[in-house]
């Protein structure tokens, strides 16, 4: 049997037996679908309601089904403008990609088509060439738990900052991330440059630190006083005081890059640096004043914004996984998880949907991966008998066939 | 009907609802109103084209009929700038209107900031020395695109409300004025009155044949925003109807002399003093105007006699004020 003929057949199984939600105004959403090896492939789907969803699902089986964020009057018109857009919530999407966490140079792999060269990581281009390389990547629970850990900070900065604690939904993406959504009244009548605009506060995009009140004037190094301080005001603060606070002379190293032992010196001025912080300046600490502070200021930023790519998150006619479907690249649950649920949620395992049954596959070159709470692998071509959620996994993502 | 202070309000911010009510009460045909109102109207678009924020915008007039000039001239100078059809005047003019705008609330010390929004149907609330705009009304105005000192990035967002200085709360209602502007222009001029469209494209005439230039000698308008604010001060007491000490009057009378302003209206000018003779109004006037030339005193001088309130350290009132008449102020 074909790849493509197995997993349609298994997901098949899964929409029999699971009914998927609607979207909320699932009439006003449009669909996209996708094949092995393509996410999308067909867009301009329309459902009623959940039924109609569903039924679908049973009959097509797509491998991908997507969901637009924006609200139409009619969502399967073509083209575009003809749909009528009515609004569009907001989704952020964390990919472990963007991390560029250790791990990848553990997990991922590359090849290079020009000179055949192959190694460990992920380079942009053939490190010995320069030709265009075959990226071989995969996501660990490392990657996956980063990715939460933003996941967290940004609903924390969506109450904290934008004052949203309402209308937010979370979904596991099914492969390397995580969605969150944001929906209601204010947002989906958004336009796109005030979406720009969230997204800019969010990613530190433009900030201008003398706009803020961070400013080197006459010997003196004022700061916003620490108890009027808000938004990214406070973050920087925060972010420089909890560096003093934990004595982390290092990450003070690093951040300035003074001597490892100059910031031995300077990092137990943690009381200084709070006092004068209340009192709107930064204390002289190193003989280059402005440098210094400036670089830590800098390094804060950088180290608070959160990863979210510009491009898609203000893109209001995207059309993004719906969550609890299947994800045709690894067989996975794109769940939803609850907000409260979210500390706890391992999506290597509780996204698991198929069986322990197990599985005859011919495996081609692959690293060591974990599913349930198991580890499997690295193998390399050779023929094992594995539980479905692994075989389908490997099947799905393109590193495997069935046995026979 | 509408009160002294609305029709103030009004004049200086001729886009608020208050004004835009009294346009409504008061005109239905643009092509009737007065010939003050259509130099009003030609003056703010022509400073709003070569961008020197001359014609009188700081209004210390109080007669009703006068300020009712002002309020007028704006939705007229929209038509016209509508039926001109220029990208870059609709730029000008809508930066113009901005600038306007918050010099106005700047010169009244942001007292007025408070009312303007409130006009303008802009959410906020104070809190302590900040003017406090929930999250989704700021992002409703449109004014970050040129400016990062708007952008949310840069703001003291906290739980859903941004918090701005009153100053900042100024640049941002002035801001807002610029896009709204902006997108209501051009209005519709169809069917409008075929003389409105010919006064229109005499203007067109003005500006883009750029003969039009401000010199002296050729000068019927002065720029009373243009003078050392201690003249610009003596001006507009009198034409609001003070009585201006003998020093004063002449001394002023000086000053509007060397800036090409005609006799007849010097002492037209000199009418509204409550105790205006004219025997003696007409023997200064024509002193002034005799070979023996006078020359405007110093703001040191008039400060000796307690004429100059604001520091302006003017030496030359006249070498100032060709200045500030013939440099392009260009805004950052
Ligand atoms: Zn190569
Ligand atoms: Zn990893």
């Amino acid at each position: 049997m074909k790849n493509e003929d197995f997993l349609k057949k298994a997901f098949g199984w899964y929409y029999s037996k699971n009914k998927v939600p609607a979207p909320d105004s699932i009439e006003n959403r449009e669909f996209g679908i996708g094949s092995f090896g393509k996410k999308i492939d067909k867009r301009h789907f329309a459902f009623q309601n959940e039924k109609e969803l569903n039924n679908f699902l049973r009959a097509e089986i797509p491998l991908y089904i997507s969901y637009s964020c924006a609200y139409y009057k009619k969502p399967d018109a073509t083209p575009m403008e003809a749909k009528g857009f009515l609004g569009s919530d907001l989704i952020y999407e964390f990919d472990a990609d963007d991390f560029n966490e250790d791990c990848v140079d553990k997990h991922d792999r590359w090849s290079c088509k020009s000179c055949n060269a192959k190694g460990q990581g992920a380079p942009e281009k053939c490190p010995y060439c320069g030709g265009r390389v075959e990226l071989d990547q995969w996501v660990c629970k490392n990657c996956l738990e980063k990715a939460k850990q933003n996941t967290l900070k940004l609903i924390s900065w969506l109450k904290s900052d934008f004052g949203i604690d309402e209308g937010i939904y979370v979904n596991f993406s099914g492969f390397k991330g995580y969605h969150v959504h944001v929906r209601m009244h204010e947002i989906k009548n958004l336009k796109q440059n005030a979406r720009v605009e969230l997204v800019d506060y969010l990613t530190a995009h433009f900030l201008d630190t003398k706009s803020l009140g961070f400013n080197y004037q006459d010997g003196v190094f004022y700061c916003p006083a620490e108890n009027s301080a808000r938004g990214w005001q406070k973050k920087i603060l925060l972010a420089i005081k909890n560096i003093f606070m934990s004595a982390n002379y290092e990450e003070l190293a690093l951040a300035t890059g003074i001597t490892l032992s100059s910031a031995k010196r300077i990092i137990y001025n943690s009381d200084l640096v709070i006092n004068s912080m209340k009192n709107g300046y930064l204390p002289k600490l190193f003989h280059k004043n402005e440098k210094f502070w400036n670089s830590l200021i800098s390094y804060s930023i950088n180290k608070e914004a959160l990863p979210i790519d510009r491009q898609t998150s203000v893109d209001i006619k995207k059309i993004v996984r719906l969550p609890d479907s299947l994800h045709g690249a690894t067989g996975l649950k794109a769940s939803i998880v609850e907000l409260r649920d979210i500390k706890n949620f391992d999506p290597l395992k509780n996204s698991i949907v198929f069986p322990e049954k197990a599985i005859k596959i011919n495996v081609k070159s692959v690293p060591s991966f974990e599913l349930n709470s198991k580890v499997f692998g690295p193998y390399e071509n050779e023929t094992v008998e594995l539980p479905a959620y692994a075989a389908i996994y490997l099947i799905a993502r393109n590193y495997a066939t069935l046995g026979g | 009907m509408f009160s002294q202070e609305e029709f103030q309000f009004a004049a200086k911010y001729p886009f608020s609802s208050v004004a835009r009510d009294i346009v409504k009460y008061y005109v239905d045909d643009f092509s009737k109103v007065s010939l003050e109102t259509k130099d009003l109207a030609k003056g703010i678009i022509l400073d709003s084209y070569f961008r020197t924020f001359l014609s009188p915008y700081d209004i210390k007039v109080y007669s009703k009929e006068l300020l009712l000039d002002h309020i007028l001239a704006y939705p007229l100078a929209k038509i016209y700038v509508s039926i001109i059809a220029n990208e870059e005047l609709y730029t000008r003019f809508a930066k113009y209107i901005a600038k306007r705008t918050y010099d106005n609330l700047t010169n009244n010390n942001f007292s007025e900031v408070f009312d303007l929004a409130y006009d303008l149907n802009i959410e906020f609330s104070t809190k302590n020395d900040f003017v406090v705009i929930p999250l989704f009304s700021f992002l409703k105005v449109d004014c970050f695109d040129n400016d990062n000192s708007f952008k949310l990035v840069n703001q003291r967002l906290d739980a859903g409300n941004v918090y701005l200085s009153r100053e900042k709360f100024a640049k941002f209602l002035s801001n807002h004025i610029f896009s709204e502007l902006l997108n209501t222009l051009p209005c519709s001029v169809d069917g409008l009155p075929s003389s409105l469209k010919e006064e229109a494209n005499s203007i067109r005439n003005d500006i883009f044949s750029r003969k039009y230039k401000i010199s002296f000698n050729k000068i019927q308008n002065i720029y009373p925003n243009a003078f050392p604010a201690c003249y610009r001060e003596l001006y507009f007491s009198l034409l609001s109807g003070s009585n201006l000490t003998h020093i004063a009057r002449f001394y002023l009378a000086v000053f509007l002399a060397a800036v090409g302003m005609k006799k007849e209206s010097i002492i037209e000018l000199f009418k509204n003093a409550p105790n205006y003779n004219e025997t003696k109004t007409k023997y200064h006037v024509d002193r002034i105007f005799s070979k023996k030339r006078f020359l405007p005193p110093s703001c040191a001088k008039l400060r000796e006699y307690g004429l100059c309130k604001d520091n302006c350290n003017v030496k030359n009132p006249i070498v100032y004020y060709k200045k500030m008449l013939f440099t392009d102020k260009k805004q950052k």
